[in-house]
């Protein structure tokens, strides 16, 4: 059915390729890592990572009528997870008038209105051998029916389909030592491996008023942003026991997402806030162990919230600073095993981006996160771009992470998961 | 008696008159703003344009780029105008959206839609006098030019040109601007501005003319601006090309929908 669909759209879009606007890049990654610990044996060596990127789209836009397909595909030379092709868009999107739109297909939905941490990106399954900050998300299939005036719109979404998140390998430098190739969807009254049918939905408004942008959202759907990394099955006699101690796999609750977000301008300082409340209602228990003993865990309702200020400042020698604070903070009940799902608990990110406005379009992006909280734990990133010709662009980019604390939550996931990496960028 | 009631009228032409004259004088303020209205009305009424746009970039090496792109303008009745941008070239910002609400008596609000992370951002107001993109155009210099929002003063006149000097009532990148306008048609043709420490900074001028038939009214407007910064011999040329003027545009076309 799947399948079908994918080649029935494909097929429409290739027949109407030749009026359609069509374009994309190709890309070139080379990431050093100068610490690599696996798991299995404990031990530490540098790892390359050497992958082509390639992503194109396919679009045409009439007046009523419009269809998208965006798709990108990694080959890692190295590492055979990073090895996929993903689908970001392909939809048709229908206008019935100025005030009416009815779209079906597979869509990235992008809520946050942050740089660093994005909360309310609650769609979407995604690679999570990403940045953080720039989430490299899957299409998500979806029926959307949206209703639009000038300054506010409410749109009304279905999804059928759970979309397999992509997680790092048993050979990427995060050291599981393991491939989590199923996954389980756990509902109030069931969990069932590789679900690929399940009815979410939601529905959004957007509003302007006076100098804000707001928006509010509710979704009931397939929480894939934070999966659960538990015991595939387990036997409660004579002891809580898992049945296989190796087989420990991604579990994705159904969650009921309320959410806000909010976008303003004060004296010529943006600010920005966004929050959603995750309610697991009574989801089904499954056995996890905390580092001690083996328990039977269920995710807890807990509350996701980021603030953010932005403010730019134009020097007399033509180049533009951006300033940006951002603070994310997450409340639980108690201290939760959940937390682990979430790196940035109590984080302050602080960071610039310096734009020369040559003819090249010379960037640089640099921004430092650390934790409130009082754990040893934080990242300093830095980015330089330049545009080589009209068609390529570069990259130099570096990440240090640090994270002293010993248990499994916070940034402790991504420990010494620094990294130096060149890209070159050709576009087409 | 005949002498004395002519004697009495030259008398009060000769001591009233000039009091009169100067009573009923424009003041440099009120010239200058009663161009800058001549202006205004005289760009009322075009109602809608579309047109696809190239911008050259040259360095002071005199290296050059071009930046492609397509637009439309809606006036509004009675405020600023809408406009939505979109990019062709570079290809790295290919898809690039930019939508801007100009109004008279507040701050213009700006989000621009970023395809390479499938974003709408807001611009924050004090994006104004930053470079539109990396060239010597300041977001300010292509906004909203409402009267509403300057002091005019005019200064003389020079050949066909008033000499009218225009500075900002809001924040702004420059602390004045010397505008010359073309007296018969009242169509800028040059604009000197001057950055914060009163230097000249940037010279714009308008070149190639077209006439643009709406209704009973006739637009003449310049298809070609250049752009040169004096202090960093930057340059940069803004060239319209498919300009059609007097389109029915919807406000539906220009709002955040339109940018996804």
């Amino acid at each position: 059915m799947n399948k079908f669909f994918h080649i029935t759209l494909f097929a429409v879009f290739l027949a109407n390729s030749a009026i359609a606007d069509l374009g994309g890049e190709i890309s070139f990654e080379n990431r050093y890592f100068p610490k690599n610990v696996a798991n299995s044996t404990g031990t530490e060596k540098e790892d390359y990572n050497l992958s082509a990127y390639g992503r194109f789209y396919l679009e045409n836009t009439n007046e009523n009528f419009s269809y998208k397909l965006s798709a990108f595909g990694r080959f890692d030379a190295l590492d055979e997870k990073r090895r996929f092709f993903s689908i970001e868009d392909l939809y048709l999107e229908k206008s019935f008038s100025e005030v009416m739109k009815l779209s079906l297909g597979y869509k990235v939905y992008n809520f946050s209105v942050l740089e660093i941490f994005h909360p309310t990106d609650i769609l979407n399954s995604r690679n999570f051998d990403g940045d953080f900050e720039r989430l490299e998300k899957r299409g998500e299939m979806s029926l959307e029916y949206g209703l639009y005036s000038l300054t506010s719109s409410l749109s009304f979404y279905y999804f059928p389909l759970v979309e397999k998140n992509i997680y790092p390998g048993a050979k990427s430098r995060f050291g599981y030592d393991r491939t989590f190739d199923t996954y389980k969807v756990a509902t109030e009254d069931e969990i069932i491996t590789n679900k690929r049918f399940h009815p979410q939905y939601g529905v959004k408004a957007n509003t302007k008023i006076s100098d804000f942008d707001l928006s509010f959202f509710y979704f009931k759907h397939i929480d894939r942003n934070h999966p659960l990394f538990l015991f595939d099955d387990y036997i409660t006699s004579p002891m809580l026991l898992p049945k296989n101690s190796k087989a420990i796999v991604p579990h994705l609750y159904e969650v009921q997402d309320y959410g806000f977000s909010l976008v303003g301008e004060i004296s010529g300082t943006l600010l920005k806030f966004e929050s959603v409340y995750h309610d697991f209602s009574k989801p089904k228990e499954a056995l996890l162990y905390d580092g001690a003993r083996f328990l039977l865990f269920a995710p807890e309702n807990y509350m996701e919230g980021a603030l953010g200020l932005e403010y730019l400042i134009s020097l007399e020698n033509g180049h533009d600073v951006t300033l940006f604070a951002e603070w994310q903070k997450i409340i639980f009940e108690k201290n939760s095993y959940q937390k682990m799902a979430i790196p940035f608990q109590d984080d302050l990110a602080l960071g610039f981006r310096y734009a020369l406005n040559d003819i090249a379009g010379t960037e640089f992006y640099t921004f430092i996160l650390g934790d409130l909280s009082g754990r040893e734990e934080g990242v300093v990133s830095t980015k330089f771009s330049r545009r080589f010709n009209e068609r390529i662009r570069y990259e130099v980019a570096g990440r240090y992470i640090w994270a002293q604390e010993t248990d499994n939550f916070g940034l402790r996931a991504l420990k010494d998961d620094h990294y130096l990496s060149f890209n070159l960028r050709y576009f087409y | 008696m005949k002498n004395l009631v002519k004697f009495l009228f030259i008398f009060s032409y000769v001591s009233i008159f000039p009091n009169l004259a100067q009573t009923f004088a424009k003041t440099p303020s009120e010239k200058g703003l009663e161009i800058a209205k001549i202006m205004q009305e005289r760009s009322e009424g075009y109602k809608g344009e579309i047109s696809s746009m190239t911008m050259t970039l040259i360095n002071a090496h005199k290296e050059k780029i071009e930046r492609k792109m397509t637009g439309k303008v809606l006036e509004i009745q009675g405020d600023g105008d809408w406009s939505l941008s979109e990019f062709l070239s570079p290809l790295d910002v290919k898809g690039t959206k930019m939508l801007t609400w100009s109004f008279k008596n507040e701050s213009d609000k700006q989000w621009l839609y970023l395809p390479a992370i499938k974003r709408v951002k807001r611009i924050s107001s004090s994006s104004r006098y930053s470079s539109f993109m990396g060239s010597e155009f300041s977001y300010e210099d292509l906004g909203s030019q409402d009267i509403e929002k300057y002091n005019f003063t005019w200064l003389r006149d020079e050949g066909k040109n008033h000499v009218v000097q225009r500075v900002s009532k809001e924040e702004s990148g420059y602390s004045k601007q010397i505008i010359y306008v073309d007296q018969k048609n009242y169509s800028v043709r040059k604009i000197e501005y001057f950055d914060r420490k009163n230097e000249l900074l940037k010279i714009s001028e308008f070149f190639e003319f077209k006439d643009y038939k709406v209704g009973a009214k006739t637009f003449h407007k310049a298809n070609r601006i250049t752009m040169k910064n004096v202090q960093t011999q930057k340059e940069s040329i803004f060239e319209w090309s498919d300009r059609k003027v007097g389109v029915n545009i919807s406000k539906s076309e220009l709002t955040e929908k339109a940018l996804k």
